[in-house]
């Protein structure tokens, strides 16, 4: 056990399943000899060599294509998307190829597929590079779509994500690379990929979340505490497929439910979990199921972030106004 | 002040609040014991015992 950030934690997760599967390939934009652009695969490059960890050239259309030859040559490509702002150029590898092989092929092939892409805002970023795009994937059926929020569910999660046959979608947040520490077990471990985690239990209202949202909602449950509203946290964890009955299990305990993310209202995973929970579970609401999330317009300009992005405020507001309705 | 795990859609939750009618108190006559707003309709027509 030791101490580390989500960032360590992921290359640490990396490089247990290099190791212990040389089927398992790292490759992208300069993930080799630089060690990527934010140290994810530091160092990787010399412990394995090259045929294992290599840089490609800068086409994200190329690297999705070269993960569907290599999967079906045998191998578990675990190709990097430098910011998942870039996911369009490679969206029909990622949704018409990697999450349809399977099915298409009558199950004859398997997609053994980690698609690794840092996203998320609050670190002002360039344009492009902090959209929150997990909802176009969580729209295409045959992917997995994974988003961690802390050190030891990014090891666990990713661990998971390789081994998994089916593709993965596995997306890292900016803001959480290196924001805290957290123990990690040294050896290898995995964390189910279908299962959300209760991070802080309460039973007056239920705040779902994921990402570093999971974090604002936290902080916001620690000051609803002090004036008596006891909050229970959900952390999705695995966006796609969602654990229904961990959600549906905590908003029937509460009877309310405050759903956050950082993507636009019209975009993320909000909107299906409103579905979900009013389709399942109508009968144990006790106020209309409330959405903390970004307006709907482009991802602002960095200097503007702070106005736009949700945080511990806009959580706490809504679940007065839910508590109190 | 919760109510669960009493089965009432919203609508009913909200006409029980505002009339003051406990939902735990209730019985409920609708499917799986479901507490329907007519339930809370009867009790209010009860004469009150205190």
């Amino acid at each position: 056990m030791a101490k580390t950030t989500m960032i360590k934690a992921i290359t640490q997760a990396l490089e247990d399943e290099l190791k212990r599967d040389k089927n398992v390939l790292v490759f992208g934009e300069d993930v080799g000899r630089n060690g990527g652009v934010f140290r994810a695969t530091d160092g990787l490059q010399d412990k394995v060599g090259e045929d294992q960890v290599f840089d490609t050239p800068l086409a994200e259309s190329g690297i999705g294509g070269l993960a569907v030859g290599l999967a079906l040559t045998g191998f578990r490509p675990v190709p990097e998307i430098q910011f998942f702002g870039f996911v369009f150029e490679v969206m029909d590898e990622i949704a018409a190829q990697i999450a349809r092989t399977r099915f298409r092929l009558g199950g004859t092939r398997k997609m053994p597929v980690t698609i690794r892409a840092p996203f998320g805002g609050g670190v002002h970023t360039p344009e492009l590079h902090s959209d929150s795009l997990e909802g176009l994937m969580a729209q295409t059926p045959g992917l997995k779509v994974v988003i961690p929020s802390d050190p030891y569910d990014a090891k666990g999660l990713l661990t998971a994500a390789i081994r998994s046959d089916d593709p993965v979608v596995f997306l890292e947040h900016m803001k959480l690379y290196r924001s805290f520490k957290q123990e990690v077990p040294d050896e290898a471990y995995t964390v189910a990929l279908d299962k959300a985690a209760i991070k802080r239990e309460g039973k007056d209202v239920t705040i779902i979340s994921y990402g570093y949202m999971v974090h604002e909602s936290l902080l916001a449950a620690d000051e609803l505490a002090k004036e008596g509203i006891e909050a229970e946290v959900v952390d999705l964890r695995t966006v796609s497929p969602l654990d229904e009955e961990t959600i549906l299990g905590s908003v029937k305990r509460t009877g309310r439910v405050v759903l956050v993310q950082e993507a636009q209202r019209q975009a993320g995973i909000n909107s299906q979990v409103a579905a979900l929970i009013a389709e399942k579970v109508i009968l144990s609401l006790e106020a209309p199921i409330a959405r903390v999330d970004a307006p709907d317009t482009p991802y602002p300009f960095s200097d503007a972030e702070t106005i736009w992005l949700p945080n511990k405020q806009d959580i706490i507001e809504k679940v007065k106004e839910t508590v109190n309705f | 002040d919760h109510s669960l795990p009493v089965l009432a859609m919203p609508s009913v939750r909200k006409f029980a609040r505002e009339n003051g009618v406990e939902l735990a108190k209730i019985k409920g006559t609708g499917r799986h014991g479901q507490v329907t707003k007519a339930d809370i309709e009867q009790a209010l027509s009860l004469p009150q015992d205190a």
